[in-house]
């Protein structure tokens, strides 16, 4: 046990110093957090945040702790205006929060530069959108490779994994298609190519099936389970649908910005 | 300005404001019944405040561009006819010998006896429209004071007793009251000598210089003169001038104040005309000519500013209607749902109309206020240019009446525009709408589309054939561009794909436009179409919107290539697929705005070009002055003869080695009548000019058409040196197909300057004085480009005195130069050789500079002008950045979700705009280089005088300061669309 978490210290402190995350200077208590970091992908503690429109503030998380283990499918449920939302967009590093940490893979989001964090995203992570979210301008392929291309990915790579995705998902088909030629089921399989094409550890869905009808959202799920089975991807969901629960690893139910 | 294209300028105020009334029924309804509508419409106007400043400041350069041009009119027709009352002051008409210039010209100085005088006054007494008239004589003559010299001075002799106009000096000296060897001098003449009252000023004004004390210093205007004057009892200048018994022109003043009496013109004219009949002389109205030359001055000017002014409302017009695009899409969701819960289209198109209402109101009061403010600055500027030509003063006046028309025009095409995008924006799918999908074709309509499509086709061709038919340009040329439009409509309806339709369309246009630049020198009827100054608007307006259609349709492959260059970069590569798919993906907005520049960038280029091409070199320089580089008139009373020339050029110093030859040229008012025509004309007045042997052997002045038979220019010369009965004519006397193409008097049928070749012409010349006449043979036309410009003819110093009955003495000497002389330093000299002889000298390269530099700078000024359209560009793609910045919010949280760092969002947006403005500068620019090449090297426009040369410098600034100004308006809006908030634009509806 001990000789584990000494490896995954060492491997912390490289990530952190060599990558120069943390400016190459390790924070006080944070080789306890990376350490626990290395056994999950998702380490979130005591995590807050607050909207202030300057009329009304909001204490959208009430400290929230979650883990999520690699190559797990975690949904993350609960009434409208929980906090679900929230909670995944300060995971993905897309929001920031006044306290609390989050590691990814062991790496602190936290005190990461905005740069530093797109890079990150761009690697790292993929994301799945209820409404879909695509560039109405380009092609589904075109969607698919722009975050290869964002990573540097060479031009001619980058559109042969996205076929790769598209096929993946049964898009080949329609891979010169724009979104407005796409049925909902359509998009949301382009959608999730495109969150897989850079082969990210982790994939943030916000109510990836709220837009779509029963049957084209078992497709969905279905595509997404195996590649989750064959790739062994971690899945964070949130979602309303109990259904789509029940095909997940774990639920977190979510009450007025705690996980309940 | 009492009209404009013809129509009287009240009868438009309220023309226009009865069609402004009947446009705005709608809004008023709206207002009245539809309070819901109104309400709906307009509470979207404070919402966004920084795009709503955008749209006025858009929507109001179309008023602004009309309302200055009328403000410019106004004050310039305000500035001459204040210049005619300073000049004339009480002087309505001039009864002078007959003659091609009227008053202040060669005519109104040819002597005549005074014995002619006393003959009509019998006639004039006692008549009721007739205030009082006068006999004059005016003489050029050089004014010396001490070591200062005034050449360009004059003296005027009336009755000391006169009562038209009290002369009266600021010490209170008068004409009356003067004693011998006293005179009056004007304010003008004093502040060049230096003179006081009690200096003696020396006047050269006939054979020998008189001495004269000045008495007093009049203000300056009406009998004093304008310009540098002595004034003096008539018999006094008479003996001065070496007239005794002769006056140049009897002045007539009809009853009323100085304004007041151009009313009675034409009473006056009547008893003054039977007056003089069988007299050689001939009655002008010489204030009602310049009111009229002030009002024809104005017109001219205003329509050129309104037509250079069209490009400015045209870019207005399209950002209208782009704005309104983008509001419909905007807005379209919201349209959907309201339809589909029971609101009517006319309910939508109530609610636009509402919004575009009072952003027309708003813009159209602020762009008239500004448009008085722009007309003031080009009037100043105008004041300034001409100032160093001796202009008069420039003031500035505008007519509530011309504000009236300018704004009711301005809110006319404002308000149109808005009301076709409310209709256009108002006939959405309702479902198609609700879910954000893209509008469906519905086979009927499309059917229907057709039907329209192939009727315009129709419709266009018969306008074209009509217009060629009956030789009408715009009808042709309108005609022709909208069949080659609906042609390439049509073929899509009918199945023919769009990129091959649209492209075949506006490569029509464009080789229909530019092709007719060549094709004219081989159909006789296209040449003849040649149309007036709106023609290049419209040319415009065909070349941009083919290039565009085009460019729009082929972009895609020029850009896939660019963005192949840099695959390999991590930023650019993904930044380049957003930015150029986002203008491709949306042809119509894209097409717009790039039309926009794309007219603006032309107009400016096209200008430039033109201009530079006009320029000479100094060969150039040379050849405009026919070789003779120094040119001078000096008074005819007393002009130097050959011998008194040759002796002060071999005595003087500063000559001796200075001069190589003069040549001289003697000036007579004649009457000319060309013969062999079908219908004989009756004689016009014309300048014939006798030119000395000396002028003849070395003039290099180009003939631009030959008689046959004559190998060269020289042939001409030579042949007109031996052959008293020979003449050339100047290219004012023949026709023109130039727009703006004066007409003289006397004018030669059958014969253009821009003629390869010709038949000489048989002209007679009479005398108006002695009546007596000679026939002349016209063997050639004179270039347009040089300094002969005046209608006139040319022939020897013989063959003037076929008409004229005896020597007449030479006026104008052509000096020419030895090699490597200055010129500046040789006029001076000159003049002050000849100083005896009121000589005025002229560097010719200085004179033709001065001229170039004020046709430049009128360029520059019309081009400022047309720059107002820049704006409006410019604010397009500001309100084209901001929009998108708000349409697209969810779509950056996406791209910033998957790994598009701020700067990349942000440069995305700059190469967005960037790829639009280029797009326009580059179709505006060549377009303008290209148009501009074909008509410098079209005879038909330029008479083969123009060499086309690029500025690179002022095209340089034209393409930067556009680039630039369309990057700095966007740099805001991209900057807003880096730092957008990744996790609040992902929720973003």
């Amino acid at each position: 046990m001990v000789t584990t978490i000494e490896t995954a210290i060492d491997t912390t402190l490289d990530v952190t110093v060599r990558r120069g995350f943390l400016g190459g200077r390790v924070q006080p208590g944070s080789v306890v957090i990376a350490a626990e970091a290395a056994r999950g992908i998702v380490l979130a503690q005591g995590i807050h945040k607050t909207y202030d429109t300057g009329a009304v503030k909001t204490h959208a998380l009430r400290g929230v702790d979650l883990r999520v283990e690699r190559g797990e499918m975690v949904g993350i449920m609960g009434p409208s205006g929980c906090g679900k939302t929230t909670l995944l967009n300060c995971l993905a590093g897309l929001e920031e929060f006044e306290a609390g940490a989050v590691h990814i893979d062991g790496t602190p989001l936290k005190g990461m530069s905005d740069d530093k964090k797109t890079e990150y995203r761009a690697k790292e992570m993929g994301f799945v959108f209820q409404s879909y979210n695509l560039l109405p301008v380009l092609s589904a392929v075109e969607n698919v490779e722009l975050p290869l291309l964002v990573s540097g990915t060479s031009a001619r790579e980058a559109r042969r994994l996205a076929l790769e995705a598209l096929e993946m998902v049964a898009m080949t088909q329609w891979a010169r298609n724009k979104p407005a030629e796409l049925s909902g089921g359509q998009r949301q399989r382009v959608t999730i190519a495109r969150a897989l094409v850079n082969k990210p550890s982790i994939v943030w869905a916000d109510e990836p099936t709220g837009a779509l009808d029963t049957e084209t959202a078992d497709e969905v799920m279905s595509v997404v389970l195996k590649l989750n089975r064959e790739n062994d991807q971690t899945f964070v969901f949130v979602t309303h649908d109990p259904r789509i629960g029940a095909m997940l690893d774990r639920v977190i139910n979510m009450r007025d910005g705690l996980i309940v | 300005m009492e009209n404009i294209f013809g129509i009287p300028m009240g009868s438009l105020a309220v023309g226009l404001a009865a069609i402004l009334g009947i446009l705005m029924t709608p809004v008023i309804f709206t207002v009245l019944f539809k309070r819901v509508m109104f309400r709906i419409g307009v509470r979207n106007i404070p919402r966004r405040r920084a795009q709503t400043v955008l749209i006025v400041v858009g929507l109001m350069l179309s008023t602004l561009s009309i309302s200055s041009a009328f403000g410019f009119g106004d004050s310039l027709n305000y500035s001459v006819k204040k210049g005619v009352y300073d000049q004339l002051g009480p002087i309505d008409e001039t009864v002078a010998i007959k003659g091609a210039g009227g008053v202040g010209s060669a005519s109104g100085m040819t002597p005549f006896s005074e014995a002619v005088y006393a003959q009509i006054t019998s006639a004039l007494a006692g008549n009721s429209s007739i205030d009082g008239y006068i006999p004059s004589l005016v003489s050029q003559a050089a004014a010396k004071f001490g070591v200062r010299t005034e050449p360009a001075a004059q003296i005027m002799g009336v009755p000391a007793d006169q009562t038209f106009q009290e002369l009266r000096a600021q010490n209170g000296a008068t004409l009356a009251g003067l004693r011998a060897g006293e005179v009056l001098i004007n304010e003008k003449l004093a502040k060049s000598l230096g003179l006081k009252v009690g200096d003696s000023v020396q006047v050269y004004a006939g054979p020998s210089p008189v001495q004269f004390k000045v008495a007093g210093i009049l203000p300056n205007g009406g009998l004093a003169g304008t310009g540098p004057q002595v004034t003096a009892p008539l018999l006094v200048v008479q003996a001065a001038a070496g007239l005794e018994g002769q006056i140049t022109s009897i002045l007539v003043s009809n009853r009323g104040s100085v304004e007041e009496g151009e009313a009675g013109t034409d009473a006056a004219m009547t008893t003054v005309k039977a007056a003089t009949a069988g007299t050689p002389l001939i009655p002008v109205p010489s204030k009602q000519d310049g009111i009229r030359q002030a009002e024809s001055i104005a017109n001219i000017f205003t329509t050129i500013f309104l037509v250079f002014g069209l490009f400015s409302v045209m870019v207005g017009v399209l950002l209208i209607f782009l704005i309104f695009m983008m509001l419909a899409a905007e807005r379209r969701a919201e349209m959907g749902i309201s339809r589909a819960i029971g609101t009517k289209r006319r309910h939508l198109i109530q609610s636009f109309l509402a919004e575009g209402a009072a952003y027309s109101i708003l813009s159209g009061a602020v762009g008239s206020a500004l448009g008085v403010g722009v007309s003031w600055v080009l009037i100043s500027w105008m004041g300034n240019l001409l100032a160093g030509l001796g202009g008069s003063s420039f003031g500035f006046d505008i007519k509530p009446r011309s504000m009236i028309v300018a704004y009711c025009l301005g809110m006319i095409v404002t308000f149109l525009t808005v009301m076709f995008s409310s209709w256009r924006v108002s006939r959405l799918n309702i479902v198609a709408a609700i879910r954000d999908l893209p509008d469906m074709k519905v086979r009927r309509a499309r059917s229907r589309s057709t039907a329209v499509w192939g009727l315009v086709l129709l419709g266009s061709l018969a306008l074209a054939v009509i217009g060629w038919v009956n030789i009408n340009a715009l009808s042709f040329w309108v005609g022709t561009s909208m069949t080659i439009v609906s042609a390439g409509m049509l073929a899509r309806r009918l199945g023919v794909p769009e990129r091959l339709s649209y492209s075949a369309s506006g490569l029509g246009l464009m080789t229909a436009c530019l092709g007719s630049f060549y094709l004219d020198r081989y159909i006789k009827r296209l040449a003849e179409l040649g149309g007036g100054i709106e023609m290049f608007f419209l040319f415009g307006m065909i070349l941009v919107t083919g290039a565009v259609w085009v460019a729009m349709y082929n972009a895609g492959s020029l850009i896939t290539g660019i963005a192949a260059l840099f695959r390999r970069s991590k930023t650019l590569a993904p930044v380049l697929k957003t930015a150029f798919a986002y203008p491709l993906a949306y042809p119509f907005r894209t097409g717009l705005t790039t039309a926009m520049f794309a007219l603006v960038v032309f107009s400016l280029v096209i200008m430039a070009v033109v201009s530079s091409s006009f320029t000479k070199d100094a060969a150039g320089i040379n050849q405009w002055a026919g070789g003779y580089m120094v040119q001078g008139t000096a008074n005819q009373n007393n002009a130097p003869q050959a011998h008194e020339l040759a002796a002060k050029l071999s005595a003087d110093p500063a000559l001796r080695n200075t001069v190589a030859g003069v040549g001289m040229v003697a000036m007579y008012s004649a009457e000319g009548q060309q013969q062999g025509v079908l219908k004989t004309k009756a004689y016009g007045a014309v300048i014939l000019n006798g030119a000395d042997s000396y002028f003849m052997a070395n003039s290099q002045y180009k003939i631009k058409v030959r008689a046959e038979g004559y190998a060269n220019d020289r042939a001409i010369w030579e042949a007109m040196t031996k052959d008293p009965s020979l003449a050339v004519v100047t290219a004012n006397t023949v026709q023109t197909s130039e727009a703006f193409g004066e007409s003289f008097p006397f004018m030669i049928e059958g014969l253009k300057s821009d003629d390869k070749s010709m038949q000489p012409v048989t002209v007679i010349l009479r005398s108006p004085i002695s009546g007596k006449s000679a026939a002349y043979k016209v063997i050639g036309v004179l270039d347009t480009n040089n300094m002969l410009a005046s209608a006139a003819l040319y022939t020897s110093m013989a063959g003037l005195e076929r008409v004229a009955g005896h020597a007449v003495a030479p006026g104008q000497y052509y000096f020419k130069l030895a090699p490597g002389v200055d010129e500046v330093t040789a006029a001076q000299a000159v003049e002050i050789a000849f100083a005896t002889n009121a000589m005025q000298a002229k560097s010719q390269t200085q004179a033709y500079n001065e001229l170039n530099a004020t046709i430049m700078g009128f360029m520059t000024l019309i081009q400022v002008y047309m720059g107002l359209g820049l704006l409006v560009g410019i604010a397009a793609l500001g309100v084209i950045a901001i929009r998108s910045v708000v349409e697209r919010r969810q779509q950056i949280g996406v791209l910033r979700a998957i790994g598009f760092k701020r700067r990349m969002v942000q440069l995305g947006f700059m190469i967005e705009s960037s790829f639009i403005a280029m797009m326009g500068i580059a179709i505006g620019a060549i377009l303008g280089v290209v148009l501009a090449y074909l008509m410098t090297h079209d005879p038909a426009f330029s008479g083969g005088t123009a060499e086309f040369s690029l500025p690179w410098l002022r095209l340089g600034v034209i393409i930067l300061t556009t680039y630039v100004a369309a990057v700095l308006m966007t740099y805001l809006p991209a900057r807003q669309a880096g730092r957008v908030p990744v996790a609040e634009a992902l929720r973003f509806e």
